[in-house]
């Protein structure tokens, strides 16, 4: 989650903790004037547009996502895909030249 | 598996067309009928819902469409691949943008190239020792070279991130498609290897650039076989060490600058950037390309189907027309044509000249491809002399194709040479005595070269000063010379002893010792300077600006005049001395200056040794000497070693001599 965070919001100096956060339900963040507002979007489609660091790292450690790291992280079944059809061709290939080598 | 056995052309059909067709096919929805047709009206549509329709759902409305310019977007999500991704409006024309990723198009044209070479027919399967070893080199090259030109990557990947980690999927997945390439073009090449040369004339019609890489699938091919020809000792092992050395010379001799050069219209074959990585790269993969293809040539050089050669290379030039052609009906075929035949560059969208530039169809360069069509009419007809091929009437009707497409592309060299070899030719068919053959040659010339200087309205005056007016008029020193009583400067007046006086005059070294050589140097009586000569000679071939441009901006180190930058490295070149022409692709024009940029004055006087003791020894070879001088004049005048296609195409006549003499032996046998 830590290397989610860094990619979406980048790098900061801040410790984060959830549970800090969770435990003060009177906790309120901040605006940084020196972080760059972000959007972020949830799987319901809602935007939020965040505006400091830790502010960030909270929502995204909610689930929240910006357009950077996707929801959908498609390379991962593309690499899944490609392992398997890679494996997959190698085996037939060994096959098929096995039973040409019989013949 | 017998089924598949049975119908496998019907089988490869039915791939193709599904290559060619689901990767714009897929998407949730689809623009209702009425907001399907893209114009100003309906653009706005297109720009708010992004990645949502598919290419496929607005072609039929848009067949008729010319309005509409459809290009990639190059940095799309893996889900976007094949979907509208943007739109502009822009002075009465729409910019749609299909998103493309890289990992898909490294997938989707990999495979299409290789389903389409699977048509070539099988020949005796060439056993190949370590395939497993070749794909991990070419796995690792090809990380090389992804971090040598991150610069060139960072731009277009949204993701690019070359952190070897197992949650780096967007890296795993790029290498997992990688590796699967070599797995398939290994197989591939151990099926067809002795039918490689026979169909190497289509790499004119199939470019074989990747859409997202700077990298090329002809590329991988012959580096495989490279890799082939070192691990069964089948190359050179002199000129091996000695062109090792010269890869660690460029190491240690290169700044790692990890600068970005746009490649343009070089994709696929130039370095992007002056990393030491991207050197190493470049380094290795031209050796192995030259390595593999020459490896190709000496292992099929008993079975080469000349024939089958001839016949290509007119189909090829043939199609290559026809595509250019159909390329301009409108922009949907365009951008199918430069996807799928890997194009470097987007084909032109009309039939006429655009802004200066030559109609040049689906080629990235319309002096290269006219150089093709020339050869590849004096390679019909030479062979018909010389080994007695006959020329069918389906050949005399492609021979017109490809005549056409030497006519559209207006490269007045490579026909000047046609005309100048094919007289030649008549001449060594009709005269029986030297003394003739030697008053023919001679007429030829004198007509030739005094009907070019009227064209040209040549003055051996001003012609012999154009280099160095023409470079120092690009070069930034306009303000430190005084000019006279008119405001003419320095140079206008082509008083060039001026620029010496200045203390530190802001000029290349290359421009600094031209202009030194032409004023200073001691002239032999009745012999003119050299650079006058190269100057006049520039004048009439419509060089001299160019060339002129090229020694403003060449300034090399004495270390990087002798031995060059290092293969297929232009940004150094190009970046390193500011002219006043800085914006777009302004290349060498000659590929002897671009060698020489390459591998310096040293190598490219090797390789001048080289290739006259060939032709020297091969005079006989009439097909091989006829081949190779035609393409060595066109090269003083033309870029067009920086393509694959040609580059290969140079490699593979340099060699024909080799063919030419079984083809003979086999004659006399008979």
């Amino acid at each position: 989650m830590d290397k989610i965070i860094k990619i979406i919001c980048g790098n900061s100096t801040i410790k984060f903790n959830p549970q800090d956060i969770g435990n003060d339900p009177n906790f309120v963040f901040n605006n940084d004037p020196d972080f760059e507002t972000i959007i972020l979007y949830n799987q319901e489609g809602n935007i939020i547009n965040v505006n400091s660091w830790l502010e960030c790292a909270n929502y995204v450690n909610g689930g929240w996502t910006s357009e950077v790291y996707d929801l959908f992280n498609g390379e991962q079944y593309l690499f899944f895909s490609i392992l398997f059809i890679t494996l997959g061709y190698k085996v037939l290939t060994k096959i098929i030249s096995n039973n040409s080598v019989k013949i | 598996m017998r089924i598949l056995e049975k119908h496998k052309l019907l089988f490869k059909f039915f791939l193709l067309f599904l290559i060619l067709f689901i990767p714009w096919g897929i998407s949730s929805s689809s623009p209702s009928s009425d907001l399907a047709f893209i114009d100003i009206n309906t653009v706005g549509m297109f720009q708010t819902k992004t990645c949502e329709y598919s290419l496929s759902s607005v072609i039929f409305e848009n067949l008729n469409n010319q309005e509409l310019t459809i290009l990639p977007d190059l940095n799309s999500k893996l889900e976007c691949h094949g979907r509208i991704n943007g739109a502009d409006y822009l002075l009465g024309e729409v910019k749609l943008y299909i998103g493309t990723n890289p990992n898909i198009d490294l997938l989707v044209q990999t495979i299409f190239w290789l389903v389409i070479m699977w048509l070539i027919p099988k020949t005796k399967i060439k056993v190949f020792k370590y395939p497993n070893l070749t794909s991990l080199v070419l796995l690792i090259l090809f990380y090389i070279h992804l971090n040598g030109e991150r610069n060139y990557y960072e731009q277009y990947f949204r993701d690019f991130n070359l952190e070897i980690s197992f949650d780096n999927y967007w890296l795993l997945s790029i290498l997992a498609v990688f590796y699967l390439s070599t797995v398939l073009i290994t197989d591939f090449i151990s099926t067809r290897f002795y039918n490689i040369l026979n169909f190497l004339p289509y790499l004119f019609l199939i470019s074989g650039a990747y859409n997202s890489f700077n990298l090329n699938i002809f590329l991988l091919i012959f580096s495989t076989l490279g890799i082939y020809s070192v691990l069964e000792r089948k190359v050179n092992l002199k000129f091996s060490i000695l062109y090792l050395i010269l890869t660690v010379f460029y190491q240690f001799n290169s700044i790692n600058n990890n600068v970005f050069f746009d490649v343009d219209k070089l994709k696929g074959f130039v370095n992007s950037s002056q990393s030491s990585l991207s050197i190493l790269f470049w380094s290795i993969i031209y050796y192995l390309i030259t390595a593999g293809l020459i490896y190709v040539v000496n292992e099929s050089r008993e079975i080469i189907n000349l024939e089958l050669l001839k016949s290509n290379f007119l189909i090829s030039g043939a199609f290559s027309v026809f595509f250019g052609l159909l390329s301009t009906i409108n922009s949907i075929f365009s951008f199918v044509t430069y996807y799928y035949l890997g194009l470097n560059k987007f084909p032109m969208s009309t039939l006429t000249s655009v802004e200066g530039n030559t109609w040049r169809g689906i080629a990235p360069s319309a002096e290269a491809f006219g150089e093709f069509y020339a050869f590849v009419i004096l390679f019909t007809i030479v062979l018909g002399v010389y080994l007695k091929l006959k020329i069918t009437n389906i050949q005399i009707f492609l021979l017109l194709i490809n005549l056409f497409g030497l006519y559209k592309t207006n490269n007045f060299a490579a026909m000047s040479m046609l005309i100048f070899l094919c007289l030649i030719l008549l001449l060594q068919i009709k005269t029986r005595s030297i003394k003739q053959k030697i008053l023919g040659i001679f007429l030829i010339l004198f007509t030739g070269i005094t009907s070019l200087l009227q064209v040209s309205n040549f003055n051996y005056e001003y012609s012999s000063k154009a280099l160095i007016y023409e470079g120092l008029m690009v070069s930034d020193i306009e303000e430190s010379l005084a000019g006279d009583q008119w405001g003419r400067s320095a140079i206008e007046l082509a008083n060039f002893g001026e620029i010496l006086k200045l203390d530190n005059p802001k000029i290349s070294s290359s421009l600094l010792l031209v202009t030194k050589h032409y004023t200073e140097s001691n002239n032999l009586k009745f012999l003119p300077n050299s650079v006058s000569l190269i100057s006049a000679f520039s004048v009439p071939i419509n060089r001299s600006e160019k060339w002129g441009i090229f020694i403003a901006k060449y300034d090399p180190g004495l270390n990087e005049f002798l031995f060059g930058y290092g293969p297929q490295q232009i940004a150094k070149y190009y970046q390193e001395n500011l002219t006043v022409v800085n914006t777009g692709l302004v290349l060498p024009h000659s590929s002897l200056l671009s060698y020489l940029l390459f591998f310096g004055i040293l190598g490219l006087s090797s390789f001048f040794i080289f290739l006259i003791s060939i032709i020297y020894k091969h005079w006989d070879e009439k097909v091989f000497v006829f081949s190779i001088l035609y393409i060595f004049v066109n090269l003083i005048k033309s870029d067009s070693l920086l393509y694959l296609p040609n580059f290969m195409l140079v490699v593979l006549i340099m060699n024909f001599y080799k063919f030419t003499e079984i083809v003979r032996d086999y004659d006399n046998e008979l």
